[in-house]
């Protein structure tokens, strides 16, 4: 029996998308079988960030309605034999499946993978309801800035209200030399105000954008720190112990020169 | 002079064309035109297409008469001053389809067949993303098409503009049915039965019309203009 989870945010554009595509494929890389849910109906991108659009025929809301099986509309990715993608619709919205019908799917695709990784919409509404229909636990992506917090506070509280009691954190776009400024949240700060428990830090990276529009999750990208983060992770979700990365930036030559003559 | 005239003749009615603007936006004057003079010329005309000094291709021949068919107009035949030049140029469709090598032509006559049923949408707009349009019968869009849209059809589908989102001609099976785009870039086309999806890794791109229709049991895009 696998697991389902849920990725999560309130706010839109914090990266539930980017996260489910690189943990999903992080997780089929380390040979799992794994099925990618897109629950965002009528905006979906999963698809694209995946880059399986134009294999689409059928789709959640067809699965939903009955008008084909479960197994006929999950997509096989074109990287990993063991990952599929169950797409959401475009042309539909938010209300054309129920909470039930969710959990229904949910249930009897963890009888045969080993994890489901739903892709959550933004706000609070029917989208987010059907998408911690089916979940086991909840994964809460946040961004290091006050508003982004803000609504993660409010989903963790949702979440809670709805029976999925240890949602965990994961901080996305961190940019390490700001926050070292001051000029952004630092991961105690963050940890303080949502008290739940980490599960990684996702830096700021330029390759997130570059995957992004290629439809490659940069999970497969050795060279890429945000991939290295999201390996990690993936990981800590199998239930390893991995130490967080280490994101010091370097220090320039005259930071360097000024702590010398203050040591003096 | 104006790109569309119309003028009378023993013949019947001529449709005389300026072909030096593209195209895409001559067929975008003739509909403008066509819808603007119904009370004056009535709903279905047979007309005489005359290009002046311009030799329209087949492809163009076929998209005008898809075109005017899905309008409620016929074509009686094309003639043009460039081609009086040439010797025995055939300038009637039912001359053309007794030539049985010509093989652009045989598709011209199960089309007459199909819309002769005459069911047509007409669409003045562009298609988002998330927009879906299902008709039982031709569809045709004057504008464009874009990713994350869906168009679905009986018949044909015809855009005139750029096809980004995903069309399904001859939706409930007829495999004659043609998906034609000014430009071309689909994420996926299906007609009838067949799927096909774009290339994962080249971009796509198209400087000429193109026409996706089945042959032999496969689902193939060609230029519009051979």
């Amino acid at each position: 029996m696998g697991e389902v989870f849920v990725v999560t945010s309130g706010k839109g554009g914090v990266g539930k998308t980017t996260t489910t595509a690189n943990i999903g494929t992080g997780l089929a890389k380390m040979g799992k079988r794994v099925v990618l849910m897109d629950t965002d109906i009528g905006l979906r991108n999963l698809d694209v960030v995946m880059g399986l659009e134009n294999r689409i025929v059928y789709d959640i809301v067809d699965v939903a309605s009955g008008q084909c099986k479960l197994k006929k509309a999950l997509i096989k990715d074109k990287r990993f034999d063991n990952l599929y993608l169950l797409p959401a619709a475009q042309t539909k919205d938010k209300t054309a499946v129920t909470e039930e019908q969710i959990k229904e799917m949910c249930d009897s695709l963890k009888e045969e993978f080993d994890y489901v990784v739903i892709d959550c919409p933004a706000g609070i509404e029917q989208g987010f309801k059907n998408a911690v229909a089916g979940a086991d636990w909840a994964l809460v992506v946040t961004n290091p800035e006050v508003s982004s917090v803000r609504d993660a506070d409010r989903i963790i509280g949702l979440l809670e209200a709805s029976g999925l009691n240890e949602p965990k954190l994961l901080i996305n776009r961190m940019r390490p030399n700001m926050v070292k400024q001051g000029d952004m949240l630092n991961i105690d700060d963050m940890l303080e105000i949502l008290a739940i428990k980490l599960l990684g830090v996702v830096p700021e990276d330029d390759s997130i954008v570059i995957s992004t529009n290629r439809g490659e999750p940069a999970v497969l990208d050795d060279s890429s720190q945000a991939g290295q983060a999201y390996r990690n992770i993936t990981r800590r979700i199998m239930g390893e112990d991995v130490a967080l990365m280490n994101f010091d930036v370097e220090e320039g030559f005259f930071s360097k020169l000024t702590k010398l003559f203050k040591k003096n | 002079m104006e790109t569309v005239t119309f003028k009378g003749s023993k013949d019947g009615i001529s449709m005389v064309l300026d072909c030096h603007v593209n195209f895409e936006e001559l067929c975008q004057i003739i509909v403008q035109k066509l819808w603007q003079s119904r009370d004056f010329l009535g709903e279905h005309m047979t007309l005489i297409i005359n290009s002046r000094d311009h030799l329209l291709s087949d492809g163009e021949k076929l998209a005008l008469k898809v075109l005017l068919q899905s309008l409620g107009h016929d074509i009686l035949r094309f003639t043009s001053t460039a081609e009086r030049n040439l010797p025995q140029e055939q300038n009637s469709f039912s001359e053309i389809a007794d030539e049985k090598e010509c093989v652009d032509l045989s598709m011209f006559e199960h089309m007459e067949s199909y819309l002769s049923e005459g069911r047509t949408m007409l669409v003045r707009k562009n298609i988002r993303s998330g927009q879906f349009l299902e008709f039982d019968g031709t569809l045709i869009i004057i504008g464009d098409v874009n990713a994350g849209a869906e168009l679905k059809a009986s018949g044909h589908i015809l855009i005139l503009g750029t096809m980004r989102g995903v069309a399904h001609a001859g939706c409930k099976g007829d495999r004659q049915a043609i998906v034609y785009a000014t430009k071309l870039l689909p994420i996926q086309l299906r007609i009838a039965d067949l799927i096909a999806r774009a290339p994962d890794d080249e971009e796509m791109d198209t400087t000429e019309a193109e026409i996706a229709q089945i042959v032999d049991d496969r689902l193939v895009i060609e230029s519009a203009f051979e």
